[in-house]
């Protein structure tokens, strides 16, 4: 239930209410490994990436050089790639994710320490899905404290989920590819290449829900995701909603991850813990050890945005736009610096 | 000019005497005779003095009434019905009758036989020369044999800074050592490292189950109808039982006797009034009293559209009727409600509501005992809303009770006065009921049947007087809770973990069948040992037993969290209470000071598992731990009674912890470790002073000061898909901000001549210290790293204005 933002509501009612940002100092903590990734029915390698944690206001430390590889119920195996920076991949050349298979991750780090995931079975039924934006608008106020309207991208998702024998648990995660046309100097002999920038929604909301074992469920209009307009909305904007059908161990993990990500201060806020995970220290199982391996179906949606959608100016990359002897922006002058950026567009994003 | 009244011996009872009105304030005092002096008398012989101390204008009865003979440096004070007694050799004496907000009353008496001596007292104009502090006798913080226990009267803490334009009971309590709580806007309050809902409060006896408005920021007391409250903090009587720590006594005030009054107060969010009078004059007297908030119109012109689509209000209303059958037999029946509703937007609201019916029947029966038999009838509901069109639903719950208590007082002397007595309490837990909201709501209806129990208690409490140096409170209580059906018992699997894994059995209870009994004696004992006249030492213990536990696991308690009665599952939480304190008063009670030190135990401290689901839970016990707590601390208060300025000084020291170490690892919180609990504040320093302006206004102040509460911080976070999950501290490692104020008012009386009004200027948080009520962390937007903010309740300070008028 939404009781969150009761005390900001107390504040408004008083009329002066704050926010402030601060950090505790003097936070002390232990390095303790982290295992997250996922394997599913879907097209395509999948991933996992291995770190610890490190320090407040910090992501945890990447974990290179681990030997990483997955077990399915028949025991066959296959190892991860390191790919370098704490990330590992899996081709699925000998195990492939399939509905209600059963996967065990299996982890070596460097200093010998081993570790295993509890089988994680992948479940069975998926609901239909589609997706769609609304070209929103609201007031905020700005760096220099002025009060602006502000131009957002609202991505909508309608969803039919099937009736099941049991309860079945759903939940949706969304990323974004945008395209960059790099400034290509008047006079030069190759325009630098167009990028193609993949990068996971930020400030995502979870979205979880039930199944009904009584009737179909059908959702319209569930807002996914609220997204500032910005230069990523230069050319086309593609937003890839995933919807992950989970097993009861998987749904207990995300929702509590639900219950923690939306803690707000008030006093109807879950208390500060941590989410037990399913990764365990083989010769320690006192250990603790963060995250989740998890096996899920997945269904892919793809809703994009075309600049003529935009209802305001978006600054180009074009020469002509830059201001002479101004500083030009740097997305615009290497969008290969941007964090996911590949040069290989996909397959479907013209 | 002297009156004299001589009264003829009467050897078979005692003589009647009532004087109407008895006062010579700043006058020769007259000369009161009992007996015939023209006999000789038997200077060896003891005789006693007895009788009531009324109010003149209702004729109310006048508890705590310092009674004092001056040539012996001796005294007592009136009880709650008003009554006193003193033993004399017989003689001449000055006397005094003191009580806050009344006219002293200065006689010489001449006593010869037993007497009765009765005494209206007249209430004092507002134009005092100057301010006194004083709800009881003088002297009575180094003479009372209880150990902890402070009384307050109305009039005292109307001269506090208000919240609002408000005194309030608990925020008035919040300033003595050993009582604070979790933070602005959270309800109830801590006592001496204790949890809320290990506080009895009582209103005219029936318990109220929330005492808060608008979660914590008001209690809900309505300062119009209260006469005077009592916290009993370390040694607790015998009489009061059902609560680990602390019992809060408020009582409100019966109508007006002889003529109708209305008092009236007009504020900027909320409003009161109340209205008292005689239905028979002398005989029957009526009172209602009412608050009730508009605060909405402040949102409706909020810029934030969910603020202006949100709506917030209290009322509450008193009532009471009191008939006297003679001077010897007076019953009263109040009621009481109090309702909040809060809604935020379209998103969630609340709403809870607090009934209590009591009837009072108190007799005389004869010059020694007195009785007072009490039957309530109470009632707490509390209803969550989500209006989120999908999963929109209301969730109910709640619990009733009804209560019988009969008290008999025994007064040998001014040395003994005893206590005895037996209560029932039937708790009737109410269903847990969730509804869908809304056409379009996609939730089921659920229902969670709660468990309901029987409480009995017998007890003796005997306060003697053994030397002027040494007095003794001593008393016992034999308590017994039965959970009762109808309800249906989980077992599990012995040995291991509660869960639904581990369910093994299910027994149905049939309406009334006892399921499980918890039953045991509460000793309580407290001495005074007087080192001089002006100082005292004081130590006491004593066991509680408490058998309905606040199921709350947020960061404060919250107005829907639900009361839970033992059961198979949930044992009593017993607590030992220890303390020991010095009290002196320097320059004739001018000034009080005191140190206390106390130490507490309890068993049975109801703690939650990670993640704990709470509610619409039939398997409550798989969420819920039990450990053992602790909580020690030193208070030191310093008060200066008399004088242009008055006001005091306190300090507490105070550490609570709480110990969960079962026999697996998820019945383990911090490794089995003690942790502090969320309301461990070692330090606590409160400030107030009150000056008079002139002849018609008052200044008051205070500050108080507080340890930040602790919590479980951020160390650390991981990001999972698109979201950043966060690696928290053990159960409260850290602390939040330290917690500081400063408030001030002034009343400015007689506002228009001829009609008894003033106007309150008051600034709460005047110097706009946005102090932490939590620190917590969001992921921003664009980033993958939540970050810390700090949430304030008030960011700024708040000032308002109220204007009361009585006539």
């Amino acid at each position: 239930m939404q009781v969150n933002n009761v005390l900001l509501f107390l504040l408004l009612m008083l009329s002066n209410n704050c926010k402030d940002r601060y950090q505790f100092s003097a936070i002390r903590t232990k390095n303790k490994l982290v295992v997250n990734g996922s394997i599913t029915d879907m097209e395509g390698p999948s991933y996992l990436k291995l770190g610890t944690t490190s320090q407040i206001e910090k992501d945890s430390d990447p974990l290179p050089g681990a030997h990483v590889s997955i077990i399915d119920e028949n025991g066959t195996r296959e190892d991860y790639v390191d790919m370098g920076d704490g990330k590992y991949r899996m081709d699925g050349k000998t195990v492939k994710g399939s509905r209600n298979g059963t996967y065990m991750l299996e982890i070596e780090l460097p200093d010998g320490q081993k570790y295993r995931s509890s089988p994680e079975k992948m479940p069975s039924p998926t609901g239909t899905d589609s997706a769609h934006f609304k070209v929103t608008k609201d007031k905020v106020i700005s760096s220099e404290g002025y009060l602006v309207d502000n131009t957002n991208i609202a991505v909508l998702l309608n969803t039919r989920l099937p009736k099941t024998e049991a309860p079945a648990y759903f939940r949706w995660g969304i990323d974004e590819v945008y395209c960059i046309i790099p400034t290509c100097r008047p006079g030069s002999i190759a325009c630098p290449p167009f990028c193609y920038i993949y990068q996971p929604v930020s400030k995502f909301n979870l979205k979880i829900i039930l199944s009904s074992t009584s009737h179909e469920l059908v959702f319209k209009g569930i807002l996914l995701q609220t997204r500032a307009v910005d230069f990523t909305f230069l050319v086309r904007h593609y937003f890839n909603i995933t919807q992950y059908s989970m097993n009861l161990k998987a749904y207990d993990y995300w929702k509590k991850a639900e219950l923690l990500t939306e803690r707000n201060g008030s006093i109807f806020d879950t208390p500060p813990t941590n989410i037990p995970g399913n990764i365990y220290n083989i010769a320690d199982q006192s250990e603790q050890v963060f995250g989740y391996f998890e096996a899920s179906a997945g269904v892919l949606t793809r809703v994009f945005i075309d600049r003529g959608y935009i209802p305001i100016d978006i600054t180009s990359c074009d020469w002509s736009y830059l201001i002479p002897g101004g500083n030009p922006y740097s997305y615009c002058l290497n969008c290969n610096a941007i964090k996911g950026s590949t040069n290989i567009p996909p397959v479907w994003f013209f | 000019m002297k009156r004299i009244y001589e009264f003829q011996y009467h050897p078979i009872g005692v003589i009647f005497l009532f004087l109407f009105p008895l006062y010579v304030s700043g006058q020769q005092p007259n000369l009161i005779l009992i007996g015939d002096s023209t006999q000789g008398y038997n200077t060896i012989k003891k005789i006693i003095l007895t009788g009531t101390v009324v109010q003149s204008a209702d004729k109310k009865p006048l508890s705590g009434a310092a009674l004092f003979v001056d040539g012996l440096k001796y005294g007592n004070s009136s009880d709650v019905n008003g009554k006193y007694f003193l033993t004399l050799l017989p003689g001449k004496y000055r006397f005094s009758v003191r009580h806050l907000g009344m006219t002293p009353i200065l006689m010489k008496i001449a006593i010869y036989v037993n007497g009765v001596l009765n005494f209206e007292m007249l209430e004092k104009s507002e134009a005092l020369e100057e301010v006194v502090i004083r709800a009881r006798k003088e002297d009575e913080n180094i003479k009372e044999p209880l150990a902890g226990v402070t009384k307050f009267n109305i009039t005292e803490i109307k001269r506090l800074p208000s919240f609002m334009g408000e005194v309030d009971v608990i925020k008035s309590l919040q300033l003595l050592p050993g009582i604070n709580t979790v933070g602005e806007g959270s309800a109830g309050f801590n006592v001496r490292g204790g949890r809320i809902d290990q506080n009895l409060v009582l209103m005219d006896g029936g318990q109220l189950f929330n005492s808060s408005h608008a979660l914590g920021l008001l209690s809900n007391f309505n300062p119009d109808v209260v006469e005077d409250f009592t916290l009993y903090k370390g040694n607790v009587p015998a009489q009061f039982g059902g609560r680990a720590s602390s019992v809060l006594d408020v009582r409100t005030r019966s109508g007006n006797f002889e003529k109708f009054k209305v008092k009236a107060g007009v504020g900027l969010l909320s409003s009161r009034i109340a209205l008292e009078g005689p239905i028979i004059k002398d005989k029957t007297s009526i009172i209602v009293g009412t608050r009730f908030s508009y605060s909405d119109w402040i949102l409706k012109n909020v810029g934030n559209i969910d603020v202006r689509q949100s709506a917030a209000s209290f009322y509450d209303i008193n009532g009471n009727i009191t008939h006297k059958f003679s001077d010897k037999n007076s019953i009263s029946i109040s009621y009481y409600r109090g309702n909040d509703y809060f809604r935020y937007s379209h998103e969630f609201g609340y709403e809870y509501t607090s009934q209590l019916l009591n009837f009072r029947w108190k007799s005389l029966l004869s010059e020694r005992w007195s009785s007072t038999l009490t039957a309530v009838g109470g009632d707490y509901q509390s209803k969550l809303y989500d209006f989120n069109i999908i999963t929109a639903r209301s969730l109910t719950n709640g619990i009733g009770y009804y209560q019988l208590k009969q008290n008999f007082l025994y007064t040998l002397d001014e040395k003994h006065a005893l206590n005895i007595g037996a209560d029932a309490n039937v708790y009737i837990g109410k269903p847990e009921v969730s509804n869908p909201y809304g056409a379009f709501s996609s939730t089921a209806s659920k229902r969670v049947e709660k468990d309901r129990g029987r409480e009995i208690g017998f007890y003796a409490n005997e306060e003697f007087n053994i030397s002027p140096a040494v007095s003794i409170a001593a008393g016992l209580r034999y308590s017994m809770f039965q959970n009762t059906g109808p309800d249906t018992v989980f077992s599990y699997k012995p040995g291991e973990v509660k869960s639904l894994a581990t369910l093994a059995d299910t027994t149905h209870y049939g309406s009334g069948e006892v399921i499980k009994t918890y039953a045991g004696f509460e000793p309580r004992i407290s001495m005074r040992v007087s080192l001089s006249k002006d100082q005292s030492i004081k130590v006491s213990y004593n066991r509680m037993r408490q058998y309905i536990h606040l199921i709350s696991n947020g960061t404060a308690p919250t107005p829907v969290d639900i009361w839970q009665v033992s059961n198979p599952h949930i044992g009593p939480q017993v607590a030992d209470n220890y303390s020991i304190g010095f009290f002196q008063n320097v320059k004739e009670n001018m000034y009080e000071i005191s140190s206390e030190v106390f130490y507490k135990t309890i068993a049975n401290l109801v703690e939650y598992k990670d993640f704990a689901q709470l509610l619409l839970n039939n398997h409550l016990e798989t969420e819920l731990l039990q450990g053992k707590g602790k909580a020690y601390g030193v208070e030191l208060f310093a008060k200066k009674n008399i004088g242009a300025w008055t006001g005091w000084i306190s300090y507490t020291y105070l550490r609570s912890f709480i110990k969960v170490d079962g026999i697996h690892p998820e019945e383990r919180v911090n490794q089995g470790n003690w942790y502090p609990t969320n309301y461990d504040k070692p330090h606590t320093v409160n400030i107030t002073a009150n000056h008079k302006l002139g002849k018609n206004a008052r200044f008051a102040t205070n500050f108080t000061y507080s340890s930040g509460r602790p919590t479980s911080a951020l160390v650390s976070n991981y990001q999972a898909g698109s979201v950043a999950i966060p690696v928290y501290s053990e159960r409260n490692q850290y602390r939040i901000p330290d917690y500081w104020r400063l408030d001030i008012s002034i009343t400015i009386n007689d506002v228009f001549k001829k009609i008894d009004d003033n106007l309150t200027f008051s600034v709460y948080n005047l110097l706009g210290r946005r102090n932490a009520y939590s620190i917590y962390y969001q992921q921003p937007a664009g980033s993958f790293i939540p970050q810390g903010y700090k949430l304030s309740i008030l960011g700024s300070a708040l000032p308002s204005i109220t204007y009361n008028v009585s006539f």
